[in-house]
């Protein structure tokens, strides 16, 4: 199960969005290197201003927001209404009257 | 003066006393937050809840169908012993055919999953429609809300049925959400 949007729509990426890349890259191993054994305080003695965001916002709430920043990819409406109408979905509920029964249920109802 | 490259870069910031190192992660912070405003942040919360509702949706469909199988061929088994046994949880498993999933929880857990879908699909209608000039972003965030308890609780319901339910994605999109819009 991935949530990542990234992960399922491929719309054209702007050029800036590979500097944005490397950036979140950058960022993120200096958190996973703040996540180690004595990283907090070499990442406070060489990089002061991940420090500060890491005390600002806290090392795994800050490494999740970093992972959802844009990177250039935009979930536009026409991506978000084809998400919801292809993905997703309701269920109907067993039938607890007739579950030991021998018919077959009705077919679950399809989604809406 | 405009620096030519990006040598000429460094240079100006080592000469004005800043890093570049240190510079850059509010550098970007600036540029990503700027590219993000609150429809778009909205519209990643909604795809990616979506996401997560949709995993949950067909491990639960996946353990509604082995659990209304295993129901229907405990029954066949029990009225075929002479005499013929009262089918039950218990006595499925006695017979051999034990039922997977508790069908009171699958149940339970399937109409927090529907509620979950309409909470996500209701709230995106409200931020279409204060696009369109109806309602407040108010309104979207207390929706984007419903939406996140409805997920949670979903994701909470899955693990009591015992179906996998990996919260990873919704931590992530929480963290982001609050982030923008206040905890």
């Amino acid at each position: 199960m991935s949530a990542n949007p990234t992960a399922t729509t491929a719309p054209k990426k702007p050029f800036w969005s590979k500097v944005l890349k490397v950036t979140k890259d950058v960022l993120g191993f200096a958190l996973m290197v703040a996540g180690t054994p004595g990283g907090a305080a070499l990442i406070a003695a060489k990089v002061p201003a991940v420090y500060a965001l890491i005390l600002k916002w806290g090392l795994r709430p800050l490494a999740n927001v970093l992972d959802l920043l844009p990177d250039g990819v935009e979930i536009t409406d026409e991506v978000l209404v084809e998400a919801l109408a292809k993905k997703g979905g309701r269920l109907e509920p067993i039938d607890l009257t007739t579950f030991f029964d021998a018919e077959p249920e009705a077919p679950p109802v399809p989604p809406a | 003066m405009r620096p030519a490259s990006s040598a000429s870069w460094r240079s100006l910031l080592h000469r004005r006393g800043v890093l570049l190192s240190r510079a850059l992660p509010a550098l970007f912070l600036a540029v990503a937050l700027a590219g993000c405003d609150f429809d778009s942040t909205a519209r990643k919360v909604l795809f990616g809840l979506n996401d997560v509702q949709d995993g949950a949706f067909l491990a639960l469909k996946d353990a509604r169908a082995q659990t209304v199988a295993a129901g229907k061929a405990c029954g066949e088994l029990a009225r075929a012993q002479t005499p013929p046994v009262a089918p039950s949880l218990e006595a499925c498993k006695a017979l051999g055919v034990p039922i997977p999933f508790d069908p009171v929880r699958v149940n339970e857990a399937i109409g927090i999953s529907n509620a979950a879908y309409e909470a996500i699909r209701a709230a995106n209608e409200i931020r279409l429609g204060v696009k369109s000039g109806t309602g407040s972003q108010g309104d979207v965030i207390a929706a984007i809300g419903h939406a996140f308890v409805a997920v949670t609780r979903l994701g909470n319901a899955a693990k009591d049925v015992g179906v996998p339910f990996d919260d990873t994605e919704l931590k992530k999109l929480t963290d982001y959400w609050n982030g923008r819009t206040g905890p």
